[in-house]
């Protein structure tokens, strides 16, 4: 599998939480590639499943969710200017400028406008403008607009994937799209002792749910989610926490996290030379681990991320290396005996 | 022909794209076509009268100068011309040859006073993915332009499109040249308007005219919640006819005689109603001893970001207005 395209086809697609129909039907025709069996379920997360050749096989759940922050429609003025709110922890400084796509009766281009700065008093001038003081100009007045948009329409960023020097992708969604990524690297050519359960989860953005309902339905015997992390911008360094792009897989410890387990997966990443760091979160990792630890009767967890600039913005930015890394190091977790 | 002028990139200082395309398209209906020391454009089209009109927009626009390549392959830089600091945030750029972008502490990461203040564009950088100087170096170069990476789109009733300030005038122009029966035309195509109304300053100097007029764009701020005293023009009214403005003062009997010719010919047409904001009839309109100018612009929201947005019925009615005007000398 080429990572890079297969990235730059998954950004392509709508999946704003609560919305994330586009996205999961295609990743549904993924995995009925590889996948012994394939639904999606009540809260729209696809799960497949690739069932061992062992009698009585334990479960292992790899999960990565698909949806992407975005918004949300408002209302409509007089004037045919569309308010509008969040979906997800969006980076309100970016909208400014931007240029969004209204997914109402049919894709609605627009263009997020806030006061222009001469209108604003000395003190405001210098402030970023909040989402409830920006307004999205489609371009018509209210009787057109009120034909193909409605309140509760998704808003996605409009942001075509574009290349960076040395083999970096910038695009929006690339939370999680690029964890997502790496997983169907790693499950291409699988052979496991363990029934593997493949979850693209929907709903994280919002609260984690549908990893949560996910994981109550599988009941695994061991669950690794695979999500972002913060990558390594100028003003942000040598701070815990923060990776470097190329860092390769950045493995999670704390008490979110299984203790033995964790270990094991660093021991298997230096064994088969794949590039990792370790993040430590000493309370929620802010990842579907979160949850899913205490989901039913408590789920052993394990956390790998991918170092992403600019999170939770249209410029997401990842590495592609650090993408095959962490396919490599989930490949080597189902391939092996991390349950041992 | 509008698509492919915003395509273009030309900030202020390299507007050599620009100039380069609007030859191409108006080689064939000019009398002469010069180039002056400074790069501006002058056409001269001889007409059916012994009238000498000019004709002037400005083919410079804002964007980035790259000042300084860090050690870690990214890239620190200035704006050229007045752009807002709190629209660059994730804002896509280009050189024409590799993409980046503006590269900022994601929110997370950041305290509340932080996420509140706007940034002050020394805090930002250009992120092309270079992981270290040497590597930056084999594409970009300190004085290098970045440009908005933004092509032009139509939806609803208006247009998008990044440097709608002053392509569209330099549309209407190429559109007046190619034109039967005008007067003598002296078409002029500045440089560096967006820094400093400079190329105006000498292109049209030593053209004897009897008038002037600069096609432009401006200010537009018409969304609701804006009070109506504040609206500087509004879309959908038409052509905005300036009266005064920090660079310049309209000659009144100029723009009674283009008022009369919309009123004749039922175009929609605004005052521009500010006193601030300045464009290149500052420098034409004190050239030569003084030339009777006026300013004609396209109201134009968000003007100076990547998605400057025009009415198109605005940006009709200007061209038709202007072409009325001359076919009516």
């Amino acid at each position: 599998m080429n990572v890079k395209e297969k990235l730059f086809e998954l950004v392509k697609l709508q999946g704003v939480s609560g919305f994330e129909f586009e996205i999961a039907e295609y990743l549904k025709n993924e995995l009925e590639k590889v996948c012994h069996k394939v639904w999606i379920n009540k809260h729209k997360s696809v799960i497949g499943c690739i069932k061992s050749e062992k009698e009585n096989a334990k479960k292992i759940m790899i999960d990565a969710h698909l949806d992407q922050i975005g918004m949300m429609v408002k209302g409509i003025d007089d004037k045919g200017f569309v308010s509008f709110t969040n979906i997800g922890g969006i980076d309100e400084r970016i909208l400014p400028a931007s240029e969004v796509f209204i997914l109402g009766k049919e894709k609605v281009y627009g263009v997020i406008g806030a006061k222009p700065p001469h209108l604003l008093t000395k003190e405001d001038a210098e402030k970023n403008p909040q989402i409830k003081d920006m307004l999205i100009d489609v371009g018509m007045d209210k009787e057109e607009a009120e034909k193909v948009i409605e309140v509760g329409d998704a808003i996605i960023m409009k942001s075509e994937a574009v290349e960076l020097l040395e083999d970096k992708v910038s695009s929006m969604a690339l939370d999680n799209r690029a964890g997502i990524a790496s997983v169907l690297y790693a499950i291409e050519n699988l052979k496991s002792d363990y029934d593997v359960y493949v979850v693209f989860s929907s709903q994280e953005e919002t609260g984690l749910q549908g990893g949560y309902t996910a994981a109550a339905e599988i009941q695994p015997d061991l669950a690794i989610v695979i999500d972002v992390t913060h990558g390594e911008t100028p003003d942000v360094k040598d701070k815990a926490g923060v990776f470097p792009l190329g860092s390769g897989a950045v493995i999670c410890r704390g008490p979110n996290l299984d203790y033995e387990k964790t270990l094991k997966l660093v021991e298997m990443a230096k064994e088969n030379n794949i590039k990792f760091e370790i993040e430590v979160a000493e309370g929620s990792s802010g990842t579907n681990a979160w949850l899913m630890q205490t989901c039913r009767q408590g789920v052993p967890c394990v956390l790998i991320s991918i170092p992403l600039r600019y999170m939770h913005t249209s410029v997401e930015t990842v590495s592609i290396e650090d993408i095959e890394e962490t396919g490599k190091l989930i490949g080597v977790a189902l391939g092996g005996d991390i349950l041992a | 022909m509008l698509k492919t002028l915003t395509e273009l990139n030309g900030i202020s200082g390299n507007e050599k794209q620009v100039r380069d395309y609007i030859i191409s398209r108006i080689k064939d209906y000019c009398d002469e076509i010069k180039v002056d020391n400074m790069g501006n454009l002058i056409a001269f089209k001889k007409g059916k009268t012994d009238k000498n009109l000019i004709l002037s927009a400005h083919m410079d626009e804002v964007g980035f100068s790259v000042t300084k390549i860090t050690d870690d392959g990214y890239l620190k830089f200035a704006a050229v011309g007045g752009i807002d600091t709190k629209i660059l945030p994730s804002s896509r750029v280009t050189n024409g040859e590799i993409s980046g972008v503006i590269s900022f502490k994601a929110t997370h990461l950041t305290t509340k006073e932080e996420r509140e203040k706007k940034y002050s564009i020394d805090a930002l950088y250009i992120d092309i993915g270079a992981e270290s100087k040497d590597t930056a170096r084999k594409y970009v170069m300190e004085g290098d332009y970045f440009s908005f990476d933004s092509e032009y789109r139509e939806f609803g009733r208006k247009i998008k499109a990044k440097a709608l300030d002053d392509r569209a005038g330099c549309k209407i122009l190429i559109e007046a040249l190619r034109k039967e029966n005008t007067p003598n035309l002296y078409c002029i195509f500045n440089v560096q308007e967006e820094a400093g109304l400079r190329g105006a300053k000498i292109s049209a100097f030593g053209i004897e005219a009897d008038e002037a007029i600069v096609i432009e764009a401006t200010t537009c701020s018409d969304m609701t919640g804006t009070p109506e005293n504040l609206q500087v023009t509004v879309q959908g009214d038409g052509p905005a006819i300036s009266i005064i403005d920090s660079a310049s003062t309209a000659h009144r009997e100029l723009s009674e005689k283009i008022i009369a010719c919309a009123e004749k010919n039922n175009i929609k047409w605004q005052y521009k109603k500010s006193n601030r904001g300045g464009n290149d009839g500052g420098s034409i309109y004190i050239s030569n001893g003084g030339i009777k100018t006026v300013s004609v612009s396209v109201p134009t929201r968000y003007i100076h970001s990547p998605v400057c947005v025009m009415d198109r019925a605005d940006f009709e009615n200007t061209e038709k207005l202007i072409l009325k005007y001359i076919e009516e000398k």
